[in-house]
């Protein structure tokens, strides 16, 4: 849906806030199209891989944006900053109502798998090595699965993660270090389809 | 363990693949964003009573502008200048220009007493 005939493309994402603050209907579009997707696919792994509930804290997250629109004070954060914490905070709050209904178990429940204790890889289903990414990402403790995927498939720099985290430098860190031990650990007896093509 | 190396790769190639939303979800988002668009805030009308012109600004339109008050005042200042200006100064200007013939004029012996005479000179009673 991406319009790249559309001058607010390439307008900073506060620019375009300010905009919608000033009843600018485009800017909302433009909104829309660059960030939905990206805070889409970061919940949808914080949840596991639970597109539906995915797609609902996205929802959530953007129209808290609209509200905020009037008070925005430019400098103070990134939007995309912003709404990625929110989004942890929503996730984080949904993980914890799934466990209170004894839904699917993570690592969180059992912190020593993410040692790479055996076993742990006949617990992946994965068909290919993406998913066996998404598998070994969901099997992660959060605070180290926030870490690892704001830091590697985000793309994020480590004092962004911190202020999305509300943590330090050095604790982000510390959680991605451990985080991509434990998944290296998970996904050592799906090496095979890691490697894969490279034959 | 599966290597780092091949580990950043694969974590790499999963943030490459952009997780697309649906048509609905879109939808819902555009929907509550026009929902919630906050009204174009328009241009305030002009309030309370115009400012009045201050002193400086009535006299310069009553005299015509400020070049005319400029005007007016520099000639105020020279006026004053010349009438509180002693004589012997003018001799400073005058006395390389004018010379006094001591002969041929008796009354007036200075280039001062020249340009400006001495008022005795004019209530003196003619004996003759």
């Amino acid at each position: 849906m991406t319009d790249v005939n559309d001058p607010l493309s390439e307008a900073p994402d506060e620019a375009l806030l300010v905009l919608y603050a000033r009843g600018d209907r485009l800017a909302a579009r433009a909104l829309t199209l660059r960030l939905t997707p990206r805070i889409l696919g970061y919940a949808a792994r914080l949840l596991g891989g639970d597109r539906a509930e995915a797609e609902d804290v996205t929802q959530e997250a953007m129209m808290r944006l609209w509200r905020i629109a009037p008070e925005w004070r430019q400098g103070e954060a990134k939007v995309a900053t912003w709404l990625y914490r929110v989004v942890t905070n929503l996730c984080t709050d949904r993980l914890r109502a799934r466990r209170r209904r004894g839904g699917s178990e993570t690592v969180d429940d059992h912190p020593e798998l993410a040692d790479g204790a055996p076993g742990v890889e006949t617990r992946l289903i994965a068909a290919d090595r993406m998913a066996a990414l998404e598998a070994a990402l969901a099997a992660l403790p959060a605070r180290q699965r926030e870490a690892v995927v704001l830091r590697h498939i985000e793309g994020l720099g480590n004092p962004e993660i911190a202020v999305i985290l509300d943590i330090g430098v050095e604790a982000v860190e510390s959680l991605t270090a451990r985080g991509k031990r434990a998944l290296a650990a998970l996904l050592a007896g799906q090496r095979a389809e890691l490697v894969e093509g490279e034959g | 363990m599966a290597g780092e190396t091949e580990l950043d790769d694969l974590l790499a190639a999963a943030g490459r693949v952009p997780m697309v939303p649906s048509d609905a979800l879109m939808a819902r988002v555009l929907a509550d964003a026009e929902a919630m668009l906050p009204p174009v805030p328009q241009a305030l009308p002009q309030r309370g009573a115009p400012v009045r012109p201050g002193l400086w600004q009535r006299l310069s339109a009553a005299f015509g502008g400020a070049g005319a008050l400029a005007g007016l005042g520099t000639a105020t200042v020279a006026g004053l200048a010349f009438g509180l200006m002693q004589p012997s100064t003018l001799s400073l200007v005058t006395g390389g220009y004018m010379t006094i013939d001591s002969a041929a004029d008796t009354a007036a012996d200075t280039a001062d007493e020249a340009l400006f005479p001495d008022m005795t000179l004019f209530l003196t009673e003619d004996q003759g």
